[in-house]
This record gives C-alpha cells, structure tokens and sequence, in this order.
C-alpha cells in the first residue's frame, strides 16, 4: 500500500507503549494493531486527531506517502 | 450534551443491530429445521425408490424399456435434490450460528444456486431424452428450478459484496 503508518516510530520516540497509546485514544489495542502494522484499510479523522493529541505530533508524523510504491503498482497495472 | 446525544444515538443503533441479527438466527433455525426434515427425506427416500428399481431391474418382472429409464433417472433426480437440500440447510446453519456475511455462509448459498441450475439442466435433459426416445408423456414443470437457481447465485453475489464491506469496516479504525 502507498500510504505507510509510522506509529511504531513516534511510539519508540515518545517512549509510549501500544496499550498505552490505546487506552488514551479509547480505541480497542487490536485495533490499534491493526493501523501500527498496516493492514487498515482506511482511519477516521477523530481517530487521527485522538492519536495526534495524546503523541503531540502532526498527522504527516504517522502518515506518510511513498511515490516509488505507488509508481511500481502503477507501471505493475499497465 | 451533543457527545452524550451521539453516544446515544450510537447505543440505540447497537441495540437495533443485535435486535436484527437475533431475529434473522431466529429464523434461519426454523428453515434450518425444515431443511433437515428435507434431507432426512431424501435420504430415506432414495433408497426407498433405488430398492425396488433395483430389484424389478435384476428379474426383468416385465419392465418396459420407459419404465426402466425412469427407475434409473428419478433416484440421480433426487441426489441432485439432495444435494440442493444439503446446500441449503448449510447455508441456513451458518446463518443460525451467527455467520451472517461469512465467506463459507456466501459459498453455500452460491453452491445451492449452481446445483439447483444443475438439477433444471438434469431435469431438461431427462424428460427431453424420454419423451424423445422412450414417449413418456410427463410434462414437468422446468422455469421454477433454473430462476429459483439462478436467484440464490444472485443472493450470494450481493451477500459477497456486502461481505466485503463488512471487511472494510471491520479494517477501517
């Protein structure tokens, strides 16, 4: 997927454990799994705001885009 | 006050949901039942009629060559009946156990459907076949079985689809 979660590295920066960050958020921790190892298929704005509230971090933090990825799928499709 | 109101709304819509899924078990147990009264009877039944084909067949007690094509077509008629049954009641078990958009519940449904175009193809072709060569003059009816068939492969498709988005929620956080 072109969109990759980088929660498991503004976890390790802030020193904050999954289940922590789960409690905080109020969101169940295999669900928070579920985004830390990139397997969601889509993430809610009140979610992301939640996580970047208690992270105190920009959601370009968690999120990023690879175009090279994104490339590589595209010239796979054509 | 707008937190507890969409707290609210959020418990009655659960409540609404459960209330659905409790009542499609509770109505997927009464087919269920009905389907298993079915197989029992297609089991029962196909060596009830496969006995006396078999043994009117080995004396040869004055059998007609349309008679004897009809002693062994109709017991192949009802394995493929059987086998639609069989489909259904599985499909229909899932469903009481709770596996609403399951990829095994939508396989079952979609599997009845296939066999039960097989069971028409089957049915058209036998009665084709003895009216043809051996004059028999049963005229069944053959719309029912293709369009209830070809209905559940319709069912399953949609059932799949909802399936998928159920996926989706499931994965979206």
């Amino acid at each position: 997927m072109p969109i990759i979660v980088n929660l498991d590295v503004v976890l390790a920066q802030r020193k904050m454990r999954l289940n922590e960050l789960a409690e905080a958020v109020d969101i169940t921790p295999p669900n928070l799994s579920i985004l830390k190892t990139g397997k969601a298929k889509a993430i809610r704005f009140s979610t992301l705001e939640a996580i970047c509230e208690t992270l105190e971090c920009q959601p370009g933090e968690i999120l990023e885009f690879r175009p090279a990825t994104a490339k590589k799928k595209i010239a796979a499709l054509s | 006050m707008n937190e507890r109101n969409k707290n609210e709304s959020f418990s009655i819509k659960l409540m609404k949901n459960i209330q659905n899924k409790a009542n499609i078990i509770r109505v997927s147990k009464i087919i269920r039942s009905f389907l298993f009264a079915g197989l029992i009877l297609w089991i029962v039944g196909i060596p009830a009629v496969l006995f006396p084909a078999a043994v009117s067949l080995w004396g040869r007690l004055g059998v007609t060559s349309g008679s004897r094509y009809l002693q062994c077509g109709l017991p192949l008629l009802m394995v493929f009946c059987l086998i639609v049954n069989l489909k259904l009641f599985r499909f229909f078990d899932r469903l009481k156990n709770g596996h609403l958009f399951d990829s095994q519940t939508v396989k079952n449904l979609d599997d009845a459907g296939r066999w039960w175009v097989a069971l028409w193809f089957f049915e058209i072709l036998f009665y084709a076949i003895g009216h043809k060569v051996f004059q028999m003059t049963n005229a069944p009816d053959f719309g029912g079985g293709l369009f209830a068939g070809l209905t559940l492969i319709f069912v399953a498709w949609l059932l799949k689809e909802a399936q998928e988005l159920q996926q989706e929620q499931e994965l979206t956080v």
